[in-house]
């Protein structure tokens, strides 16, 4: 048979198999995120058997808002996963370890730092300029918006506190409402500490108490890792297909709330504003999504991304924790609020990328420059300034 | 607003897409060939005739557009010779397109077809490929393999066959302004037909050998399955 005839195969395969798959899919999916949930426990869990010592030196670290900044984009570019980091976050603030009013700086770098991933995705087109030149000003759009919205409420978090009171606000609203949060002893909550006292007993009762803090925070942060991984893969093929609808849909229809809408949806699925982005890279690349449309999609990925730390919040039983991960929101929800409504304000960023793209053209040693500058070089100095 | 995420195989919608834009291809052929038989005013037939082959170009860039999206979401799953196997089609079927659109301008330009000898001729040849349309339609979209072969076949005798119509008015005595539209008449169904074997080869063919049909290849491909 011919290779049309070999493809139908596959086709078929899609026709029988899916309602299988998708159930299989979507029970692995939960199970990854309980998981993930346990993983946070156990951070938490693990943390608390540090002493006040260690505590103190990570508030050392990130003692100044600059410096939790720097601190949120490092991490971030380095493990390319601003949902890692931001749940990472939820942990140390719920086990007392990281103060809310600090990691609200890190969850503003965190936002910039997960931009790298779809930065690098752009480089895939550099051999053909004017692919090049349109995939960089897509991917640079999340760049410029991220650090455009930190230039603006970063001054005025430390000011006025906006973005904290915002999320305090907001987390004594939803205070007990999420289950886990601030509910005791909820079946949630129990659940996920089941498997974290089950193993911090079993090491006690072996005479590990030493190695416990270690053993629980390295375990949980590999859970957390893998369960977001697994999540985002499993949910991402589950969702194939109506992804690819709602993108036919922004094509046809062109940019607004719908595409915000549709960003923002697409990554609270998949878990992941990674994959959202990256997948307008090559799509703008090829011509047929101009940066217009692809910018609103670009800010939805960005509120929905935050899903991952309000889930985080529900393993802690911290409000504290859930004001991260409604500063995650708050700062992303303004930031849009700013950005993107009003046409003056929303042409900034898109033309900084547009001028970012055609100087990468003209040049390629500019590429390098920028994703070095930005993304290693500039959080490294205003980490050793701060 | 969330009905945009309806579920939904996107290689499904393409192939429909496809065959919708191959129906297109049957009506704007019989507007062109009214016209060019004197059957239908020129330029009501090219009113409703360029609307199609708009309508067909818009969909050969959906295609487009859509093939990329699944490649791009789907990324390593891709059925990737599928996919240009498609965009391989969608081009064929523009090309037919603009094939009944270069027979429509003929009746544009004053020709008149059914004004001469050879008209049961014409007509005959007229309604082959109106009917070979058809077959490739039914062909294409069931993935007949038996009917695919034997159309192929079918399309190359009839080429060689319009051929020999092209050069005997080519190099005829004729006027121009009977030998030239006829001339150009059997040209573009040649055309026509040969869009229609590539459309057809994507359903036997492997991808690097689409277009170039050879039966013992399609069966070394068959053979190897």
């Amino acid at each position: 048979m011919g290779d049309r005839v070999k493809s139908e195969d596959v086709g078929a395969r899609r026709r029988i198999m899916p309602w299988a798959e998708t159930a299989m899919r979507v029970v692995l999916a939960l199970l990854f995120l309980y998981l993930f949930l346990v993983g946070i426990k156990g951070l938490e869990t693990g943390i608390s058997f540090f002493g006040s010592e260690a505590v103190d030196q990570v508030f050392v670290k990130v003692a100044t808002p600059i410096a939790g900044l720097a601190a949120g984009i490092l991490s971030t570019v380095l493990v390319q996963s601003s949902s890692v980091t931001t749940a990472t976050l939820v942990g140390l603030v719920a086990a007392g370890v990281l103060s809310f009013e600090a990691a609200v700086p890190m969850v503003m770098g965190a936002n910039i730092g997960t931009t790298v991933t779809n930065t690098l995705a752009s480089l895939g087109h550099l051999r053909q300029g004017a692919y090049f030149e349109r995939a960089f000003a897509t991917a640079t759009v999340h760049d410029y918006f991220n650090v455009l919205s930190v230039l603006v409420l970063l001054p005025l978090e430390v000011a006025f506190g906006l973005i904290s009171r915002i999320a305090l606000f907001l987390a004594d609203v939803f205070d007990g409402i999420l289950p886990g949060v601030g509910g005791g002893e909820s079946v949630v909550g129990r659940a996920i500490s089941a498997p974290v006292d089950l193993v911090t007993r079993a090491l006690a009762s072996q005479g590990w108490e030493a190695a416990t803090g270690w053993i629980l925070l390295v375990s949980g942060l590999a859970l957390l890792f893998v369960s977001l991984w697994m999540i985002t893969q499993n949910m991402k093929a589950v969702m194939s297909g109506r992804i690819e609808s709602a993108i036919n849909g922004i094509l046809a229809k062109g940019a607004g709330t719908g595409a915000l809408m549709v960003g923002m949806v697409v990554t609270m699925i998949v878990q992941s504003s990674s994959i959202t982005t990256s997948i307008l890279v090559p799509l703008a690349a090829a011509g047929v999504l101009t940066l217009a449309n692809a910018y609103p999609v670009t800010l939805g990925a960005n509120v929905g991304t935050t899903i991952t730390a309000l889930l985080a919040s529900v393993a802690t039983n911290s409000p504290e924790a859930l004001a991260v991960a409604m500063a995650h929101l708050s700062f992303n929800v303004i930031g849009i609020f700013i950005f993107y409504p009003w046409p003056p304000l929303r042409r900034i960023p898109m033309r900084l990328a547009t001028l970012t793209a055609a100087a990468a053209v003209r040049k390629k040693s500019y590429v390098a420059a920028y994703v070095i500058g930005v993304f290693i070089v500039t959080p490294l100095v205003l980490l050793l300034i701060a | 607003m969330f009905s945009i995420f309806r579920d939904a195989d996107q290689l499904e919608n393409v192939e429909q897409q496809l065959a919708a834009m191959l129906a297109q291809c049957q009506d704007a052929y019989r507007l062109a060939t009214e016209a060019v038989f004197g059957e239908r005013d020129p330029v009501s037939a090219g009113r409703e005739l360029l609307a199609l082959d708009q309508e067909i170009n818009r969909a050969e860039r959906a295609v487009r557009r859509e093939l990329l999206v699944h490649g791009t979401v789907r990324g390593t799953e891709v059925d990737q010779g599928l996919m240009l196997t498609y965009m391989s089609v969608a081009k064929d079927i523009e090309r037919t397109g603009d094939k009944c659109k270069d027979i429509w301008e003929l009746a544009e330009m004053g020709a008149n077809l059914s004004a001469g000898d050879d008209i049961e001729e014409l007509l005959k040849h007229r309604d082959e490929v109106a009917q070979l349309i058809e077959s490739t339609l039914e062909a294409f979209t069931t993935e007949d393999t038996p009917k695919v072969h034997e159309l192929i076949a079918s399309i190359a005798d009839d080429a060689e066959h319009y051929d020999s119509h092209v050069i005997h008015f080519v190099q005829s005595d004729m006027p121009s302004r009977y030998a030239s539209p006829r001339a150009l008449f059997y040209r573009y169904i040649k055309r026509l037909s040969k869009h229609l074997s590539n459309i057809l080869s994507s359903v036997v063919m492997p991808v690097d050998r689409l277009d170039f049909y050879k039966k013992s290849k399609a069966l070394d491909a068959e053979d190897e399955d």
